[in-house]
């Protein structure tokens, strides 16, 4: 169940992301079951024929806490297919995760990120700055399809 | 005073400055905007976009600007990243430094 505070502060921060995302020749699908779950289409500008899936989940609660961040094998897709998966530097094909301080998996590798420099960012547009961080990926560090 | 002279007094100097807008997503304090010349370094408007919102290096973190998801060298000019337009739109990074 989604909280209210949640659904509005998504509503309020995803023009943004939408806005960015049409810069980059991407898109973003609001999930059709649950509001706080979104599935973003991405493509590396040194690889535009690969199309990768993210599937964006607030499960936290927005914007208090970092999403869980997947690559899928599709909209709406399984979360645990390594080939859906770039490899970029801090990602991790093998453990469905990114192990970089804006996903709720690396909070849980790493539990001294939660406090200190790297503690989530619950202020301004978080999800933009989510979505900026894995476009600037497929941009700056994309290395090719994880295997 | 020559014709050229007064022609050139009547007329408004044109303004090159390129407006500069940088986000930081996860800032409380909204853009930073700066009009600035097209010689101007983007080393010299990430200090002033990092002193808008706040932060600062330090060792375990880098911040550099990003335009159109890739990064800038600090070194590039606005002018250069412009190519032509008066407005770019760029983004600030924070960078862990893993060891």
């Amino acid at each position: 169940m989604v909280d209210v505070e949640t659904k509005l502060a998504l509503k309020a921060d995803e023009p943004a992301v939408r806005e960015l995302l049409e810069e980059h020749g991407a898109s973003l699908l609001a999930d059709g079951k649950d509001p706080s779950i979104f599935w973003l289409s991405l493509r590396p500008p040194r690889a535009p024929e690969e199309e990768y899936v993210v599937r964006i989940a607030w499960e936290g609660g927005y914007p208090h806490a970092a999403p869980s961040v997947k690559f899928a094998d599709g909209v709406g897709g399984r979360l645990d297919v390594s080939s859906a998966w770039p490899m970029i530097p801090g990602y991790r094909p093998g453990e469905h995760d990114i192990c970089q301080p804006f996903t709720a998996e690396a909070y849980k590798v790493h539990p001294e990120w939660v406090e200190g420099p790297e503690a989530w960012p619950a202020s301004g547009n978080p999800f933009l700055w989510v979505v900026e961080r894995l476009v600037g990926d497929m941009v700056e560090r994309y290395q090719g399809r994880s295997g | 005073m020559s014709t050229a002279e007064q022609s050139a007094e009547a007329k408004p100097k044109k303004d090159h400055r390129i407006n500069v807008r940088v986000n930081f997503p996860i800032s409380p304090n909204g853009p930073f905007h700066e009009k600035v010349a097209p010689e101007t370094s983007a080393g010299i408007v990430k200090e002033s976009a990092m002193s808008h919102f706040g932060v600062a290096e330090d060792g375990q973190h880098a911040y550099y600007l990003s335009h159109a998801g890739a990064k800038v060298p600090d070194t590039k000019t606005i002018g250069d990243l412009a190519n032509g337009v008066k407005e770019i739109k760029l983004t600030l990074v924070k960078e862990l430094i893993q060891g």
